[in-house]
């Protein structure tokens, strides 16, 4: 089954074409991660995705659905849910209640003003499960501005995963981590994936991150779509060495 | 009275009023536009204005004296102010300045109730200019004449002070982007200082020229100062020209409108404002923020 | 001891339902209007505190729900709880249109506007004489279907505790439920707010229509109580004094706003019985706290005592 199907996606400002004519189809529980250089593309591509940027031309369905012009609030309730390249938490909430506001927002009881008491305490418990399995059940009281970025970049992940999407889209959930930390996110990432029903959107600089997680890989450059397959088919094609992997030595 | 000498008349009027509402309004965009702080104290500095003007024009009989001796005490104040409290709160939210400055407001109209008294002070303008010149056969008094070239003279002033000097090109630099205006090795903090010192000083200068016409009375400030963010809010925060535009609305539509439409003009330019601000938020000549 | 325990906050507030049955007359007037104010400053609190929209133009439902129910009573001699009670929804319902085009801006711009619409309410209350009684205001607003008791000074304050006493709960109880948390979701991260499915937009309103009806209650209790208006009730030096309250109590805790208010009050008749230079010495003293305790009251009493983790 296809779950999400992009035809001709294309993003211009002025005569700067930052994502022209990109194909891509995913299909539930794919993992799927998109690669290239800086000013490949790649974030402007998700963002038209996830609704956050409006496209110059294209159309995005889900499930079906045409969803191209709707805007991010309206995506993220049909089962899209994302983490940014600059994280996006609730700095002055604790770790627990953003991972809460991640459970509660698939729930209807959110546009309830006053009570649902008992909901909440079920949906902190649910939160805590999140916590529990990015590893930061300690740290759940604390606020989220508080934590390490490396947590920080961890807790957007378990945000993102409690609202159970069916559309995961990550973009560059190791940016600015040690090493020990990427190891320990990948690890955590693949088993978290493993266990869950989403399909997962990925864009990512460490490729041995990318090759440890995706067994699909597609390759922006300069806004085209190069390459699509097989992460080992991928590694071996020829144009994708010239443009990028060879670029990077 | 033949109506287009009265049109005549009115439109003079409506200037004078124009040139004192430019004074306060230009003080009020110049701090916006360079440090982003909406100061709710203007108008209190506008009426400190007018006290000190009367105060230091009946101690020493000179007119000309009262305009120096009024910025020259708001732009120290404002100095102070500023190197002590607002100095400190650049790191922190917007709100933090409406409440600090607003607090201001609050003192500085107290200080002025335990120095002044409550009773308003009327200043006695000198014999030269308490005179009346015949427009189209028409009675005028020449103060209001003056009034509007010592606005078109301060606004011809600063524009050029800010187009010409290189004082006005860091001032221009500073409000577009200040961290690289400190990267090239100015002091912004000194920047702000000066600014928020000088459109104290122009705030005070309006006051005491004002203080003829107006006399000096508690409740000044609060009135002018909603005249005042109903300018710069219309001509857009931050932009010379939107605020000489938006004095010359707001004085025009004052003036005619309490004649023409006593009953709907003090509702009007809130109705305005409010378009403005939906449509536009930056202003008719700002940039929105 | 937790002071923002709802149990402690209801228990304070019927222990000043209580004083005022004891305390001479003249105290109980002045704890029935420090009371109306406690609860104006609670509904700022809402959008200042929580939503961290700075409006400087809450004199506006303040007014128009004084305005409102003064008009009902004057009128039509509607029973006065009936009276705040619409005179509070009818400013709810003021609150969409005009909610809809504030909570477009935010910041400056919000403080702005909201200042802009308050004033217009100044504006119109001023002239439309025929309603309104223009500057001379409406005097003589009956306390009207109240029986005798509630209508005398102690039953009067009797109520306005009681109306105090529901809208903490009620605000309390939005904070805390699901909604309330997507409002600090939305205050602390509109990205992340609108990646969790919500419209920051709308939720905005939802915050501010609450706030205003709560404003529009206080309103409209307080025309009961000086059984007068006037326009000065729109003036923004209203709008700034209510802000004032909640800062000096420390925003966003709901009790502080509450204390803040008490203080502003206590001080402003209790000082300037003693000093001339008391207006001075308020504004100096509010200077200090913005810059100093950015968390006001509340701050402070929380600072003496240890600092719990899950506090």
């Amino acid at each position: 089954m296809t779950l999400l199907q992009c035809r001709g996606l294309s993003r211009a400002w002025g005569a700067f074409r930052a994502v022209s004519d990109v194909d891509l189809d995913l299909a539930e529980r794919e993992i799927c991660a998109v690669i290239g250089p800086n000013g490949a593309g790649k974030t402007t591509l998700f963002a038209m995705i996830a609704g956050n940027l409006r496209k110059s031309a294209g159309t995005v369905r889900l499930d079906g659905e045409d969803v191209t012009g709707l805007p991010a609030p309206a995506l993220a309730r049909r089962g899209v849910a994302r983490s940014f390249q600059i994280t996006a938490i609730c700095p002055g909430l604790s770790a627990v209640e953003n991972v809460r506001l991640g459970v509660q927002a698939r729930d209807p009881l959110r546009w309830r003003p006053f009570g649902g008491a008992a909901r909440m305490r079920t949906g902190e418990a649910r939160a805590m499960e999140w916590l529990d399995r990015l590893g930061l059940a300690g740290r759940a009281k604390e606020l989220a501005g508080e934590l390490a970025h490396g947590d920080q970049r961890l807790l957007e992940v378990a945000v993102a995963l409690a609202q159970e999407p069916r559309l995961l889209i990550l973009d560059e959930p190791t940016q600015g981590m040690s090493l020990e930390e990427t190891r320990r996110t990948v690890e955590l990432l693949r088993q978290v994936m493993a266990e869950s029903a989403t399909a997962v959107l990925l864009v990512e600089h460490d490729l041995e991150v990318v090759f440890a997680l995706a067994p699909r890989i597609v390759v922006l450059h300069r806004g085209r779509k190069i390459a699509d397959g097989p992460a080992e088919a991928v590694r071996a094609d020829e144009a994708v060495q010239q443009a990028y992997l060879g670029g990077l030595g | 009275m033949d109506p287009l000498a009265l049109l005549t008349l009115q439109a003079l009027n409506a200037l004078s009023l124009s040139a004192l509402l430019f004074f306060i309004s230009l003080g009020l965009t110049l701090i916006f536009g360079i440090m982003r702080v909406v100061n709710f104290a203007h108008g209190a500095l506008f009426m400190l204005g007018a006290y000190v003007g009367v105060t230091a024009h009946n101690a020493s009989g000179s007119f000309l004296l009262s305009l120096v001796a009024a910025p020259l005490a708001a732009g120290l104040l404002g100095l102070a102010f500023e190197r002590t409290a607002l100095s400190r709160l650049y790191a922190r939210e917007h709100s933090a300045f409406l409440l600090v400055t607003f607090g201001l407001a609050l003192a500085l109209t107290e200080a002025i109730r335990l120095l002044w008294g409550a009773d308003a002070r009327q200043a006695e303008l000198p014999d030269a200019l308490s005179g009346i010149v015949f427009v189209m056969d028409e009675p005028f008094p020449v103060y209001r004449l003056l009034l509007i070239g010592a606005g078109v003279l301060c606004g011809l002033g600063c524009w050029a002070g800010l187009q010409r000097t290189r004082l006005g090109l860091l001032l221009r630099a500073a409000s577009q982007n200040p961290v690289m205006t400190a990267a090239l090795g100015n002091d912004v903090g000194r920047v702000r200082a000066f600014v928020f010192a000088l459109a104290c000083a122009l705030a005070a200068l309006g006051g005491a020229l004002a203080a003829p016409l107006l006399s000096a009375s508690l409740g000044l400030g609060s009135n002018v100062i909603i005249d005042a963010f109903v300018i710069v809010m219309i001509g857009g925060m931050g932009s010379f020209l939107g605020t000489a535009a938006g004095s010359l609305l707001v004085g025009f539509a004052q003036t005619f409108g309490n004649y023409y439409l006593p009953e709907l003009a003090l509702g009007m330019t809130y109705v305005v404002m409010i378009a403005v601000l939906v449509l536009r938020p930056g202003g008719l000549f700002g940039r929105p923020e | 001891m937790n002071l923002s325990d709802p149990r402690l906050v209801l228990a304070f507030i019927a222990a000043a339902g209580a004083l005022g049955l004891v305390l001479p007359a003249h105290a109980t007037t002045l704890l029935t209007e420090a009371l109306i104010l406690c609860l104006f400053a609670l509904s700022l609190d809402l959008l200042v505190g929580h939503a961290r929209l700075t409006s400087f133009g809450h004199a506006g439902p303040w007014g128009f729900g004084a305005y409102v129910a003064a008009g009902m009573l004057l009128a039509w001699q509607v029973p006065l709880p009936v009276a705040v009670l619409a005179a509070g929804a009818l400013t709810a319902l003021l609150a969409i249109p005009v909610g809809w085009l504030c909570v477009r801006t935010g910041g400056v711009a919000f403080a702005m506007l909201s200042l802009a619409f308050a004033q217009l309410g100044y504006a119109v209350v001023f002239k439309w004489n025929a309603v309104t009684g223009g500057s001379d205001g409406l005097p003589g607003v009956p306390r009207a279907g109240l029986g005798e008791f509630l209508a005398g000074r102690e039953g009067y304050h009797l109520l306005v505790v009681a109306f105090l006493g529901a809208a903490y709960l009620l605000a309390w109880g939005f904070v805390r439920s699901p909604l309330g948390r997507v409002v600090a979701a939305v205050r602390e991260n509109e990205q992340r707010a609108e990646a969790l499915g919500h419209d920051p937009r709308r939720i905005r309103l939802v915050v501010f229509v609450l706030s205003y009806f709560l404003a529009g209650v206080a309103g409209a209790l307080y025309a009961g109580f000086a059984r007068y208006v006037s326009p000065e009730l729109f003036f923004w030096t209203v709008s700034g004094h209510v802000l004032v309250m909640v800062v000096l109590g420390g925003a966003g805790t709901l009790v502080g706003p509450m204390l803040g208010a008490l203080a502003l009050f206590y001080m402003e008749h209790q000082l300037s019985a003693l000093t001339e230079s008391w207006g001075l010495a308020l504004g100096l003293l509010f200077i200090l706290v913005v810059i100093f305790a950015p968390r006001g009251l509340m701050g402070w009493l929380q600072a003496w005592r240890p600092r719990r983790r899950d506090a």
